[in-house]
């Protein structure tokens, strides 16, 4: 097995946890916080829209909490350029991989359950879901590897970027007051789709950049 | 596989010269002691010829093949760090099952009956947390994912630090079981000297990161050798000889001389003339005067 297809190995073994994780949050929130009148309707609306959140959220905190685990795969073995490739993987991983679940329930079970009023297709929804993880997952990306050269600036750092992301999204949401989260960024959808598409390339790629610099200098320390 | 080189590495952090131009070959099938003092460069130079760190300057080579980000020559080694229970800001949650797991994803030699043998041999629970362990413990671990990888190279740093004598007993044990059946070559960076010196085929002494000398380790020991008495007597009897330490008390004189193939102390009745063991022998070369 080549050193990059152990990588993937280790990675998608890390991911999965990352997954399972991300859907017992969202089961949590889906059973406690739904529209009382919808029944298990509104559990399984509530929670696919969960999981939704959970791709951008277990993108970002994958990120950040990749130290321990980019350090013990170096430490055993991995080259640089392998574990820069298998993080790049665990953004498709997650992030496809939370949606590709996501759309699985809203379409495979809402079609056996004979409920089609769902929002999530693979049209302007999917769209925008990956304009937001390029963007999401850049940035996190930049970030994970400034946590790793130097845990205390990097997790300040993080901090910092959490409040401020959470914080305008929460007002967005507030504001808005709309039901469904895709909505909140719609404007995403619209005539300048090209451009979010082209940017959130960009940042992606300017994240991604800035966090094979920090890694390919990495010290492995104790 | 041939020999593990390293020609004139250095390793500069800041303004710090860590490693000045390290030049040492490793052979297959030897048991290194690496011993040096404090920050004197042991765990860097292991990083280095591991791979794990990159020199700024100089180059490591295993079979002519430079060893920095070559996967399949970073296959034949295994440098098993010391493990912490802190990661970063926070504990290191992970347990040792999760390293077990890495390590038989990464090291493409990994032997699982092994690793579980010896889990059960050091007693270890495998899903305790790492911030669990003790200093002991964090030491077994390292241990068994040292010898279960099973590498050609193989790199264990304070592998015994923490250990009790009777766990410690073991790994020499493991160590000389797995040496006898595989022929693989360990390096073991160590301040506990003369407990590991019997199993050291040869012995690499790191100072201010410098190579200070790398040879067999029985041959050192039987060219080393302490000479004492009155302070005019000891002059005389090793004028001419390499001396590595004097030291005076009153008018006494305590001197480690090494010996070069032919030469002997001169015969003076009143001088005492001792063999070494390696821990004094460290002591004499690397020591301070206080």
């Amino acid at each position: 097995m080549t050193g990059l297809k152990r990588s993937i190995r280790y990675w998608t073994w890390i991911d999965i946890c990352y997954i399972l994780c991300g859907i017992g949050i969202a089961a949590v929130f889906g059973v406690f916080d739904y529209p009382k009148e919808s029944g298990i309707m509104g559990i399984i609306n509530k929670f696919s829209m969960q999981l939704l959140i959970m791709g951008f959220g277990m993108g970002l905190l994958a990120q950040i909490l990749n130290a321990i685990y980019v350090r013990q795969s170096l430490s055993m073995g991995a080259g640089r350029k392998n574990c820069f490739i298998a993080l790049q993987y665990q953004n498709v991983f997650l992030f496809a991989g939370f949606y590709l679940i996501d759309l699985f329930l809203q379409r495979i079970v809402g079609m056996a359950l004979k409920y089609s009023d769902w929002t999530v297709d693979i049209g302007k929804v999917g769209l925008t879901y990956l304009i937001i993880a390029l963007i999401t997952a850049g940035l996190c990306n930049f970030i994970g590897a400034l946590i790793l050269r130097n845990d205390r600036v990097g997790t300040i750092l993080s901090i910092i970027f959490c409040a401020v992301f959470g914080g305008v999204v929460g007002v967005t949401f507030a504001l808005t007051g709309k039901e469904n989260i895709m909505g909140h960024f719609s404007f995403l959808q619209g005539q300048h789709v090209v451009l979010w598409i082209l940017g959130a390339i960009a940042i992606y790629g300017l994240g991604s950049f800035g966090q094979y610099l920090l890694l390919r200098k990495y010290e492995i320390r104790v | 596989m041939e020999n593990l080189k390293c020609e004139n590495v250095k390793k500069i952090y800041g303004k710090k010269e860590v490693l000045k131009g390290i030049n040492l070959e490793l052979e297959k099938g030897k048991i290194y002691g690496l011993i040096g003092r404090n920050g004197a460069g042991k765990t860097t130079l292991l990083s280095i010829l591991s791979a794990q760190n990159p020199a700024s300057e100089g180059n490591v080579t295993l079979d002519g093949e430079k060893v920095w980000e070559n996967q399949k020559v970073i296959d034949h080694i295994c440098f098993s760090r010391e493990i912490s229970p802190m990661s970063g800001n926070g504990q290191n949650t992970l347990r040792i099952k999760d390293y077990l797991k890495a390590a038989s994803i990464f090291y493409p030699n990994w032997n699982k009956e092994l690793a579980e043998e010896l889990v059960e041999k050091f007693k270890l629970e495998k899903k305790k947390k790492v911030c669990k362990l003790s200093k002991g413990m964090l030491s077994m671990l390292t241990i068994i994912i040292a010898l279960a990888s099973e590498a050609e190279y193989t790199f264990l740093d304070e592998p015994v630090a923490g250990l009790d004598v009777v766990a410690r007993d073991m790994f020499y044990k493991l160590l000389l079981r797995e040496y006898t059946k595989s022929g693989r070559t360990f390096v073991i960076s160590t301040h506990i000297i003369e407990e590991a010196a019997d199993i050291f085929e040869e012995v690499i002494i790191v100072n201010q990161g410098n190579i200070l000398l790398k040879e067999n380790t029985q041959e050192l020991l039987d060219r080393a050798v302490h000479v004492s008495g009155k302070a005019e007597d000891v002059t005389a009897s090793i004028e001419g000889l390499k001396c590595c330490r004097k030291e005076l008390i009153g008018r006494s004189m305590g001197a480690t001389v090494m010996l070069r193939p032919g030469e002997k102390i001169k015969e003076n009745a009143s001088v005492s003339v001792q063999k070494l063991n390696l821990e004094k022998l460290f002591v004499a070369l690397c020591g301070e005067e206080v």
